[in-house]
């Protein structure tokens, strides 16, 4: 009878460790079975629409930018612009072989084909006058006017479609630049700075088209026999006369250049929302392409913007931030319906789970180096599919 | 030996408690069912009265400890300690695919005291009244911004309804018992809805929502037997059962954690709020013959009135509720009894049969099981204790694949753990 009884024993054991070990080793596959009954959550698309877009304008400070714009450009669209570059070579150091009346100075400006804004077909005359004010780089406005002696002609070039271009110099020019160089007096500084001014590149018109020589690849050159030196900019700015600007009654116009930029807020709009879990809270904006290529003759371009900024209006100097800080939201263009989309969601949830800090916004174009970007976008008079609108992606509760 | 089963009863009292705790934290899942109200109801009937398709209202031995009847808890002599450990696989289809399940657990602990010896006993239990245990993944699109996208939805649910409970039997006469069970009932349920973008630019969300809430709950058993009944070894027992309904003043909380200007924070998103959740009334009964000491059978039933459960955070789910039929019949054959010495005469063996009509109607479909079962059981050898283990398995077919509904094939293995010995008691012979 014991036997037995260690027999059912030993059977025990051998079923409870079979129990242990089938719990231990079964596992349960990944799959979607029980989406019937076990609903899967309800994603629920909500659309609010922006109306209130605040117009502002205001310049930019045109110095120290990587591009340098010149030309003149009648635009269908968006008006006159002609903008006047201004160059000053930096200040060499004393050379043992001083420059002289055996010196030539030369301009090169190295310009981008893809960035031409205007006709690119016809050519663009320029004239070069010697700036008879006193500017700093740092300082100039784009709505600034520097006085130029147009009298005294001391370059000019034509600029037909090319990626560089070398323009002569007088002589008149490089031997006033030659006396700052070659003085080796301790105020050889700052007399440069105070007295010498640079030069005006002026498009002569008529002129139909805008170019932007890069700031990197352009320079002066002074060549002496064999012997060339690369002059770089020391500064380098330009101003813009506007004509004719249009006024766009039902589109948001926006303009780099900080003619036209727009305060936005969403406090009434997000103020409304019901539902809380808000997966992705997204702000359209749809520019209006077919204006935009309607209205450029043929051969003419245009620069295409590629992103627009969204900043919180939080600014103590309005233009030096639109300018030259980051922006807290971008948007780059979605090539399927050229809309530009920001993601707000962030924003939209701190009204919803406690109270912005911030909630103005600034609607910019990014000041792109220089490179002159103008646009126009549907407004809230658009139909429902191109209206600037906040599409919420909410997960169902 | 009784400082063995005091040590014993402890440790499957906390494995219990841990248990009950592991219904909130295990990565396993059972039915998809259990989604609805406070999840599955469950039985507590033990792996002897699973393996003969039975409730146990009506059936009792000297080995085993039962949950069903309050009215039992007075009979015997012996301090009786059990604890139940289910493991469930669940082979599941639906229109679109099909996928396994699996969900161990420990079921129940429960420990009776004789007070007067064959007279008054008192039960003192914790077990699971319902349960939540899903997993469910689905792939679903949405349009926005003129862009399709898809997303991967989870939902898992845990935890249900859990008892503390201290029950009374009375022996009223050497036929008739009464009991009374009233228990402590925490409802705790917890779910994970967790949403996963293909376009990643879209964050992923995860959103927890609890519900809490606690009741007082009332059952009453009522046992009658009657020696020789029909011969001179026999034995019939007719047992019968209520559970009052239960009331849950319950709260609802559901919380997210979204980025908010520079930080990340918990929210509250969705329909915080309180809700009544209820249980039904439960009605059972049955009888039980003991044809002679080796052979017994039972019929059993049971009666939930769901169609008068509440489930107040969500109609469509309360809308789902209808009454549950539970029917089972089964036998056990002992022929250990016989005191042979052949090896399977060590055992007790049993098998049934039982028809659940379900607790839901979903989509004009009731979810209805049907269950086959089988059951062993061993004794301890040691005639001063009546100490058992006991196993059943059960194969149980529920639901239907239409109407966008789900299939199963239950496969599960049931343990209990019957310590039973004389305490308190001084003997006079060793």
């Amino acid at each position: 009878m014991q036997k037995s009884i260690s027999k059912a024993a030993i059977t025990w054991r051998l079923i409870l460790s079979g129990f242990i070990v089938i719990s231990l080793i079964s596992c349960e596959d990944t799959n979607t079975v029980g989406g019937g009954v076990v609903e899967p959550v309800d994603i629920i698309i909500d659309t609010l629409y922006v109306n209130d877009f605040e117009q502002q304008q205001l310049d930019i400070f045109s110095g120290g930018l990587s591009n340098l714009p010149m030309g003149k450009y009648s635009d269908p669209l968006f008006g006159d612009f002609e903008i006047t570059g201004y160059i000053k070579p930096v200040l060499l150091t004393t050379p043992t072989n001083p420059l002289n009346d055996s010196t030539d100075l030369k301009l090169l400006l190295t310009t981008n084909l893809d960035r031409a804004y205007g006709d690119t077909t016809e050519a663009v005359d320029f004239s070069i006058y010697k700036v008879t004010q006193r500017w700093r780089e740092n300082e100039v406005l784009a709505t600034d006017n520097i006085t130029y002696d147009s009298g005294n002609l001391l370059g000019s070039f034509t600029y037909v479609d090319q990626d560089s271009i070398i323009i002569d110099i007088s002589e008149s020019y490089l031997l006033e630049y030659a006396e700052y160089v070659n003085n080796d007096d301790d105020d050889r500084d700052s007399l440069y700075n105070f007295e010498f001014f640079g030069l005006a590149i002026v498009p002569d018109a008529p002129s139909s088209q805008i170019i932007f020589p890069s700031i990197i690849d352009s320079k002066f050159l002074t060549i002496k026999e064999t012997d060339t030196v690369s002059v770089a900019f020391r500064d380098h700015a330009f101003t813009v006369n506007r004509a004719n600007e249009s006024v766009f009654n039902d589109r948001i116009y926006l303009n780099n250049f900080l003619e036209s930029f727009y305060r936005i807020n969403f406090e009434d709009l997000a103020n409304g929302i019901d539902p809380k879990n808000i997966l992705k809270a997204d702000l359209y904006l749809y520019e209006d392409r077919l204006q935009m290529g309607n209205s450029l003759p043929v051969n003419h371009t245009r620069p295409e913007i590629e992103f627009l900024d969204l900043r919180y209006a939080n600014s103590q100097n309005l233009r030096y931030d639109l300018q030259l800080v980051q922006p807290d939201f971008v948007a780059f263009r979605d090539t399927l319906d050229n809309s530009f989309k920001f993601d707000i969601t962030q924003h939209i949830n701190s009204y919803l789970f406690g109270e912005p800090s911030e909630k103005e916004f600034y609607l910019t174009l990014g000041v792109n180096g220089g490179i002159l970007n103008a646009s126009t976008f549907y407004d809230s008079s658009a139909t429902t599919e191109l209206r600037p609108k906040i599409i919420l992606t909410i997960a169902s509760e | 030996m009784t400082k063995k089963v005091i040590l014993s009863s402890v440790l499957l009292f906390f494995l219990s408690i841990g248990s009950v705790k592991a219904q909130n934290d295990e990565g396993q899942s059972g039915t998809v069912y259990s989604l609805y109200g406070s999840g599955m109801p469950l039985l507590n009937n033990t792996a002897q009265e699973k393996g003969m398709g039975i409730l146990g209202v009506s059936f009792t031995d000297n080995q085993s400890v039962g949950l069903t009847n309050p009215a039992q808890w007075g009979s015997g002599i012996y301090t009786k300690i059990a604890a139940n450990f289910d493991f469930t696989n669940y082979s599941i289809k639906d229109s679109l695919s099909s996928g396994n399940n699996s969900l161990l657990k420990i079921g129940s602990f429960q420990a009776i005291f004789p007070i007067l010896k064959n007279k008054l006993g008192m039960s003192v239990a914790l077990y699971p009244e319902t349960r939540s245990s899903y997993n469910v993944n689905s792939v679903r699109t949405f349009n926005v911004g003129g862009r399709t996208n898809e997303f991967l939805s989870n939902r898992t649910g845990t935890g249900g309804v859990t008892k503390f409970e201290v029950g009374f039997g009375l022996r009223l006469t050497n036929n008739i018992s009464l009991g009374y069970a009233p228990s402590y009932a925490f409802l705790t349920e917890s779910e994970n809805e967790t949403i996963v973008f293909a376009d990643n630019t879209i964050a992923s969300n995860n959103v927890n929502t609890r519900i809490n809430g606690t009741a007082v709950s009332h059952r009453f058993g009522l046992s009658i037997g009657k020696t020789n009944f029909l011969k001179a070894d026999d034995y019939i027992r007719i047992g019968g059962a209520i559970t009052l309904p239960t009331n849950f003043d319950s709260k609802r909380k559901s919380e997210t954690i979204k980025q908010v200007g520079l930080q990340s924070v918990v929210v509250e998103v969705g329909n915080t709020g309180t809700a009544n959740v209820g249980l039904p009334l439960k009605m059972s009964g049955g009888v039980s013959y003991f044809f002679n000491s080796k052979f017994n059978a039972s019929t059993e039933f049971q009666l939930e009135k769901w169609d008068e459960a509440e489930y107040g955070f969500s109609a469509s789910e309360e809308n789902a509720f209808t009454n549950r039929y539970i029917y089972g019949t089964g036998f056990q054959y002992h022929p250990y009894r016989s005191r042979s010495t052949k090896f399977f005469s060590k055992f007790k063996y049993s098998a049934g049969i039982s028809y659940d009509s379900g607790h839901l109607e979903i989509n004009n479909n009731k979810i209805e099981t049907l269950w086959f079962s089988a059951g062993l059981g061993l004794v301890s050898p040691d005639l001063r204790t009546n100490s058992s283990f006991d196993l059943s398995f059960q194969y149980g077919l529920r639901g239907t694949i239409s109407n966008s509904l789900v299939k199963e094939n239950i496969f599960a293995i049931n343990l209990s753990v019957n310590l039973t010995e004389l305490m308190f008691l001084r003997r006079k012979l060793n």
